[in-house]
Formats: structure tokens, C-alpha cells, sequence
């Protein structure tokens, strides 16, 4: 008899010299074991083919309960757009991407889905604070402790939150403990090594949520291999003034000193000189590495990166960029407020001038969860951060945003928008303020960045 | 393990070799010398995180082989401790300054000196004052120079193999003791192994992911890495590996001969303290066997080599028997020994089971309803097998095997 097993993140078949097409599609001969092996998240069409074929198999993959006792403490009354997104995926036979705005509840959409299939569940997030973040609301609707496995943390339970890289470290230990994955901000997932995280699980249901689908050809057909397609699209127009917050994009070009402007000058030219002469093309694969190759072994090198860094610091985190901060808080006060910026050096040079609170990487995770309460509570009225506030953490007392820096990335800066959207009691209108450096390269960063509907002036 | 860009190496299409140095060399003898010395007086001296990389980049700068130096920095940068700078409570007292200066900001009659002011904040005072690049240095693994060098050659391989997704190893004349720990290595590394006898006395073995066979991918070669100094501790080995660099395929050959040093030797030694305990308890509390110091690998037939965690002589008797563990890791593993078990009585083998493996003593007694005469065989232990136990499980093994011949 078939004898399918779980492990190390694959499914194990033996048992059998030979399988009919039907099945052999989704495995391999394994000449190490002398079995055939298959993708875990191949389990649930394998294991229908193998009934469909009237085949006898022993499943000792599967190792996870239903949970019939799995109940919301309390009425949940959905919002429209949660009903009809839950009722796609359904149709979809819970397999499926879900595509809504930040802060249209996407956790809320999951927290429908667990309590729909009663079955455990593993959460895949991609930071710390998220994980946090999923942990209380789910202990919150279904009043049971959850699982943590991240930041420190192994404490596997039927429903456990999990970051992505703890996960990818466990998935060949716990891949078949769970019926259903979610993987939050998915867009996250099909990179080469998260999505072994999907591979190595047997979860037969799988709802992927994002509010940034759009993503390579190559990613995408993973994204959809790993979770299924996209079952509902929902954009941030939509919900705008109603689920979510009304909002406001300005671009605000702030013109450099005289004296800065010189130096941005002096060390752009220095830099581009460089790159012409070592042939370096940032639109090409690896030019970053080749540009560190050739500092380390041209002549000039060196001063070419040192230029590097000065004519960007001077461009992302200028005076001019500190006393337009200072104006913008100035008219905002009363408000709650997020500063943006690329990197940790301008989050902290930003946070030494005002006595801000700064939020990076580097934020042990105690002050990090001050940090994110006293803003809640309207305490600490303006937050600093680079990067770590990008995604997911749910802000909604936010209101303004100020882009200092950032990177041309479209999903960055619709992330960044979403921070502040969410609705809260008294919030009439969000505002998303772009510093932008006059006649520096942030300009062509900044155009490439609002190549997005979402982040259009309106 | 050193960074992609400090990575040395050579292509030769379609070969690439690391850029082995000479650990004798004088001119890097001075380097690493020079470097070592900033790094052994770091702790004493207090530095910061950001001092030390400020010393050590001048260095780097001004050697003759930056590349190799920066390389070498990193080595030795791996073997620091660092410390929070931990002069004062930083979170409480930027807790304070943030209070104090959002009344300010509240009221939107404000610039950058009143805010400082208003919190109280000295002007030489940095709010944000311990962050890592101000963290102190408070331990360093020492090295010498010769062994850090060995180390880089070493880390060079290492480098490569991260582009790696299996590698594929002859080993001639294979020793038993030497096998079964790169055997070990394979199982604690949790690679998958294939093997094949090549000619009479030529080992050959294919080492992969277990995912590895639907394509390449990195998720194991941080595992395979870091297997790669258990190969070096063979006395000869020849090993080839495809890499995948900037969309190149690339053959990287190594071998015995590029002279690399192991930094696991000591590694070879270390015994567990619950395999330690185990030992002492055993040997005091009875008098009928004795723990055999060199266990030796079983060959199964069908390439299956089993190499028991434990092998027990007596005393009175020419009984050898073999106990093998199987923690939760080993699910499947452990139903293919008891198949093996099932199949093959007459080996001398009894098998311990992690509690974590079954669910309740009905799973346990499941495992054995196709082959109930090894059920004797196997017994549950919970994370290490305790003496009486393992000594109940022994009586009745050597019983049965008695009795079967």
C-alpha cells in the first residue's frame, strides 16, 4: 500500500514502484530514499488524485486536528467588503489572494476564514510587530492563547503567528501541523527563499493577503503555485472616505542651500564620473556589486563611494529637508504624526534635532512596543522610523505623513500611504506630505515611486 | 562566514576555484597580526562597536591586500562579544525627553533648540547614545595568526558553497570512525545522503536538501556550508560542486590537497552532558555491560549504513548490542528502521523513541502491528533514555537474540 509521510518540508511516498500519470505530475523519483517525493503543498491535489484513482493509501503526512471548539468570543458583524472577499475565497475552495487597501481589516478577513474552517492555522507575517500585532487579535476574537514563533519566541500552537524567516528555520519540523496558511503582505512570499516557507507546508487551504499585488511575472505565477489567484481585488478608491480614511498627497520640492547645493554638485560629479568611466549601468542586474567591485579595485574608487553617500545624504536628509519637517509639524500640531525616511541615519539625525522617538531595526523590542503605545495613546504626538513602520503595524490614530526619503518603490510608498488611512474617531482627512530635494535625483526617484493610482494628488 | 563581496575567487570557465592565500605568507602574517592585536585589546580598552571599525578600516585601507584584510576583519569581528554602552538607562530617560518635548510639539510653537531645552537635554548629550555602533567590546575569542588565515581559506570554500545547492564527495578508502562522523555530521546538519561504491575502496556520496531534488535553492546551503569543515576532517577527499554565481553554472572542485584545516576538530570530542550522565549513572549502577568506547557503523545491506548511538558489550557473554536513538527529527526515519527491524531480526540492534515521535501509547503500539516481534526491540524514552530503561530494553534483546540462534 501507498504510504504517504511528511518530511523535512517534502511529502514522502513509498511503498510502490510506479504511480499513474495523474499523481506521478506532482512528484519525483527520489533515487536517495528509493521513494518518491513531492512538494508539500502539493499534498491536497495529490491526495485527491490518489482518491479519484481508487488508490489505498496510509496518509501519515497529515498530522493536525479539527477544532470544532474553535469560536468567536463575541458577534463579529463584517463589513461588506470582508463578506464579499470571504465569499470569493470560499468559491475559490479557500485557496486564494485577497487584495485590500491597508487598513480595510485584513486580519479581520482572516479571523473569518479560521472561524469558517476550524481547522489550525498558521499565520506568516513578515516582522516582529506584526507578529505581536496578529497574536492579540486573534487571542482577542477567539479568547485562546496563540502560538508564537519569531523574536525569540517557539510556542507552537493550533492557531500560531509565525515571521517569515522563523518560519522558513521550522517549516520542515511543523509543515504538516497546520490545515491552513495565511501569509500576510504575501507579496513578501514568492522571493526564493520565503516561498519554501509555502512549499514546505502541506496546509491543503491557503488565503494570501496583500494590499500590494502587483509584482513580477516570475513572482506572480509562484504567489499563485504557493496560495492560489487572486480571488478579490478591492483598491484603496473603493474604500476611500468610507471604510478608510479620506486622504491628501503633496509634493512639497524643497530648493538646497547655496552651500549644499554646491557640494551635491561637487559630489555628483565626482560619483557619475566614476560610473561612466567603470561602465556601470544601475538599470542592469547586480550593478550595485559591480559598483562595490570597481571602488574596491579602480583608481578613484574609494572617493566615488565616499561621493556616493554625501551627494545622497545631502539629497535625502538636507537642512532645508530638517526645516521643512519643522514647518510641517509646526502647522500640523495637535495631529498625529509619522516621519518616513530611507535610511537609519536620517530617522536618528531627524530625532537628535527634535527629540523625537525613532523607531529602526535597532529599537530593542520593550521601547518598540512603548514606542508604538504612547503614539497610540496620543502621548508621544510624532513618530520617526525608516523602514520598520512600512508595513502592517496599525496606526490609526496617524494622520499626516511625512515622506522625507524613500526608495523608488512603488509598494514602499502605497505601504507608506496606508499607514495613515485608517479610520479613527475625529479623523476627518489623512495628509501625505513628499519632501522632495529640487534638482537632485530624488526627483526621477520620486517620479517612479508615484506610478500608482492610489498615490496620485487628488 | 565572509560576505558575497569579500568572497575571493578564480573563474575558469566552467570551473571556479576559491582564492585560496598562503597561511604562511608573511606579508599576511603581518596583517592578521596587525589586526589580531587591535581585537585582543579591544576588551580591556574599552571600545566602542564604531571605534573599532574606525581602527580597523584604517588598517584594511592601507594593507596591500584590502580585500583579503577586509575579509580577515570579519573573521575576526565574528569572534567579538559586544555590550550595550549601558552608562544609563537610555529608554527611560529618552522615555522623559519624549513626554517633555510633545507638550511642545503639541502646541506648535516650537524650533529644535527650544525643543532640546524644554526636555531638559544637555547640548553634548546624544538622546540616542546606545545604539550598536556605540556598543562596548566585552569578549573576543582568541586566535593566532596562522589559524585565522586557515580560518579565511577555509571560510573562502565555505563562501562558495553558499551558491551550492549539493555537493557530491569521494572519499577512498573510507575508515569506519571517520565516516561515521561525517555520517553524524550529515544527520545533525539534517542533509540527505546517497551512496555509492564508486570502485573497491572509493566512497562516493551525494549530499543534498531533502527539498533539493525539485530544484535548486538556497534553503540549504547555509546547512551544506557549514557540513563542509566535517569533510575537511577526512584524511582524503575529493569534492565537486555546481554552483550558481551571477547566472553562470560553475563547477568548484575540492579536494584534500588545497590543504584546508578544520576548525570542527575539537568538535569531535565534545560529548553532550546527558550522554556524559548517561555514562556515569550506567557504569554505577550495574556491573553487567560496558559501554564500547568506538561504536562501529552496522551495514544493513542496500547502502544502509546505521550508526547506533550507543553500543553496549557484556561483560560474561559475547553480547554486542546497538541502540539508536530516534528524536522527534526522525519520524520517518524511525518507520523505516522498524521496517528494517522487522525484516532483519537478527541484528543486534534495539531502537529508543522521543515521547515527541508518538502521540499516546496506542500510537506507540501502532508502530509495531505489522511486525509485533520487534515490539521488545523499542521503548519510549523522554528527551534522553534513562539507565533502567535502557538496561531493561538490553536484558531483553540479548534474550531474544539468544533464543533466535
Amino acid at each position: 500500500m501507498i504510504e504517504l509521510d511528511f518530511q523535512s518540508g517534502t511529502l514522502n511516498i513509498s511503498g510502490v514502484k510506479s504511480l499513474p500519470p495523474d499523481i506521478a505530475k506532482y512528484t519525483l523519483p527520489d533515487e536517495r530514499s528509493g521513494t518518491f517525493r513531492a512538494k508539500a503543498c502539493y499534498y491536497a491535489p495529490l491526495v485527491l488524485a490518489l482518491r479519484q484513482a481508487q488508490i489505498a493509501f496510509t496518509d501519515r503526512a497529515r498530522n493536525y486536528p479539527l477544532l470544532p471548539q474553535l469560536a468567536l468570543t463575541g458577534k463579529l458583524i463584517p463589513r461588506p467588503h470582508q463578506s464579499k472577499a470571504l465569499n470569493a475565497w470560499k468559491q475559490a475552495d479557500c485557496r486564494g489572494v485577497v487584495c485590500l487597501p491597508t487598513g480595510a481589516g485584513k486580519t479581520i478577513l482572516a479571523i473569518m476564514a479560521m472561524d469558517y474552517l476550524k481547522r489550525p492555522a498558521l499565520i506568516l507575517v513578515p516582522t516582529i510587530d506584526l507578529l505581536t500585532q496578529w497574536c492579540s487579535t486573534i487571542e482577542r476574537f477567539f479568547g485562546i492563547k496563540c502560538g508564537m514563533l519569531g523574536g525569540g519566541t517557539r510556542d507552537i500552537r493550533e492557531i500560531t503567528v509565525s515571521t517569515y524567516d522563523s518560519a522558513l528555520l521550522n517549516m520542515e519540523f511543523i509543515g504538516n501541523r497546520f490545515a491552513l496558511l495565511i501569509a500576510d503582505e504575501c507579496h513578501h512570499l514568492p522571493s526564493p527563499e520565503n516561498r519554501l516557507c509555502a512549499a514546505m507546508a502541506i496546509a491543503p487551504f491557503r488565503l494570501g493577503l496583500t494590499a500590494t499585488p502587483e509584482l513580477p511575472e516570475d513572482y506572480t505565477a509562484v504567489l499563485n503555485d504557493m496560495m492560489g489567484d487572486i480571488c478579490c481585488n478591492i483598491g484603496i478608491r473603493e474604500l476611500a472616505g468610507k471604510v478608510l480614511s479620506a486622504y491628501q498627497v503633496k509634493q512639497l520640492r524643497v530648493e538646497l542651500s547655496g552651500r549644499e547645493a554646491a557640494a551635491y554638485q561637487h559630489h555628483r560629479h565626482i560619483y557619475t564620473s566614476f560610473l561612466r568611466r567603470a561602465a556601470i549601468d544601475f538599470h542592469r542586474k547586480n550593478a550595485w556589486s559591480d559598483f562595490l567591485i570597481a571602488c574596491a579595485r579602480m583608481p578613484g574608487g574609494k572617493e566615488a563611494l565616499h561621493a556616493f553617500f554625501a551627494q545622497r545624504h545631502i539629497a535625502r536628509a538636507g537642512s532645508a529637508k530638517l526645516d521643512m519637517i519643522e514647518a510641517v509639524m509646526r502647522r500640523h500640531a495637535g495631529e498625529q504624526i509619522i516621519i518616513f525616511t530611507a535610511d537609519n541615519d536620517a530617522a536618528y539625525t531627524i530625532g537628535r534635532k527634535f527629540m523625537l522617538p525613532v523607531l529602526t531595526h535597532h529599537t530593542k523590542a520593550a521601547e518598540r512596543k512603548q514606542f508604538l503605545e504612547l503614539f497610540r495613546q496620543g502621548r508621544y504626538p510624532v513618530l520617526v522610523t525608516s523602514k520598520v513602520l512600512n508595513e502592517g503595524v496599525d496606526v490609526p490614530q496617524a494622520s499626516v505623513g511625512i515622506i522625507v526619503s524613500g526608495s523608488g518603490s512603488v509598494r514602499e510608498h502605497v505601504q507608506r500611504l496606508g499607514r495613515i488611512l485608517r479610520h479613527a474617531p475625529g479623523k476627518e482627512q489623512a495628509m501625505l506630505y513628499e519632501l522632495v530635494s529640487a534638482n537632485t535625483s530624488e526627483e526621477s526617484i520620486s517620479a517612479r515611486r508615484r506610478e500608482h493610482d492610489a498615490y496620485q494628488e487628488r | 562566514m565572509l560576505r558575497s563581496d569579500q568572497l575571493l575567487y578564480r573563474i575558469n570557465h566552467p570551473h571556479i576555484k576559491p582564492g585560496f592565500v598562503d597561511p604562511r605568507a608573511p606579508f599576511l602574517l603581518d596583517i592578521a597580526g596587525e589586526l589580531l592585536n587591535i581585537y585582543s585589546s579591544a576588551p580591556d580598552s574599552g571600545m566602542s562597536r564604531q571605534e573599532l571599525e574606525e581602527i580597523t578600516a584604517s588598517i584594511i585601507r592601507s594593507s596591500p591586500a584590502v580585500r583579503i584584510a577586509a575579509g580577515l576583519n570579519k573573521l575576526l569581528t565574528d569572534r567579538c562579544e559586544f555590550a550595550a554602552a549601558v552608562e544609563a538607562d537610555y529608554p527611560l530617560l529618552r522615555q522623559q525627553i519624549f513626554l517633555k518635548s510633545a507638550g511642545v510639539l503639541a502646541s506648535g510653537n516650537f524650533s529644535a533648540e527650544t525643543l532640546r531645552d524644554s526636555a531638559g537635554v544637555p547640548p553634548d548629550m546624544d538622546i540616542y547614545g546606545d545604539l550598536p555602533d556605540f556598543e562596548k567590546i566585552s569578549g573576543f575569542r582568541p586566535i593566532t595568526p596562522p589559524a585565522l588565515l586557515d580560518r579565511y581559506n577555509l571560510a573562502l570554500a565555505q563562501g562558495l558553497l553558499l551558491y551550492a545547492d549539493r555537493l557530491t564527495v569521494q572519499i577512498p578508502e573510507p575508515e569506519n570512525s571517520m565516516l561515521r562522523k561525517l555520517l553524524k555530521a550529515i544527520k545533525f546538519f539534517r542533509l540527505f545522503a546517497r551512496f555509492t561504491m564508486l570502485k573497491k575502496h572509493l566512497l562516493q556520496i551525494e549530499i543534498s536538501g531533502p527539498c533539493s531534488i525539485f530544484g535548486p535553492s538556497a534553503k540549504y546551503a547555509m546547512q551544506l556550508a557549514n557540513f563542509f569543515p566535517a569533510i575537511v576532517l577526512l584524511p582524503k577527499w575529493k569534492l565537486s560542486a555546481v554552483l550558481k554565481i551571477k547566472g553562470r553554472m560553475l563547477t568548484c572542485n575540492l579536494s584534500h590537497k588545497d590543504h584546508l584545516v578544520s576548525h570542527y576538530r575539537t568538535l569531535a570530542s565534545y560529548i553532550p552532558e546527558e550522554i556524559k550522565l548517561f555514562h556515569r549513572t550506567f557504569a554505577k549502577k550495574q556491573n553487567e555491560w560496558e559501554i564500547v568506547g568506538n561504536t562501529p557503523f552496522i551495514d544493513a545491506g542496500n547502502q544502509e549504513l546505521i550508526f547506533p548511538d550507543l553500543s553496549f558489550a557484556g561483560k560474561t557473554d559475547a553480547s554486542l548490542i546497538h541502540l539508536e536513538l530516534f528524536h522527534r527529527w526522525h519520524a520517518s526515519g524511525l518507520r523505516d528502521r522498524i521496517a528494517l527491524l522487522a525484516g532483519q531480526p537478527e541484528l543486534p540492534l534495539m531502537l529508543g523513541i522521543d515521547r515527541a515521535l508518538v502521540k499516546d501509547e496506542a500510537d506507540f503500539e501502532q508502530l509495531f502491528e505489522a511486525c509485533p516481534h520487534i515490539r521488545s526491540r523499542c521503548w519510549l524514552f523522554r528527551d534522553f533514555p534513562g539507565v533502567s530503561s535502557t538496561l531493561k530494553a538490553l536484558e531483553k534483546v540479548r534474550k531474544n537474540l539468544h533464543r533466535s540462534q
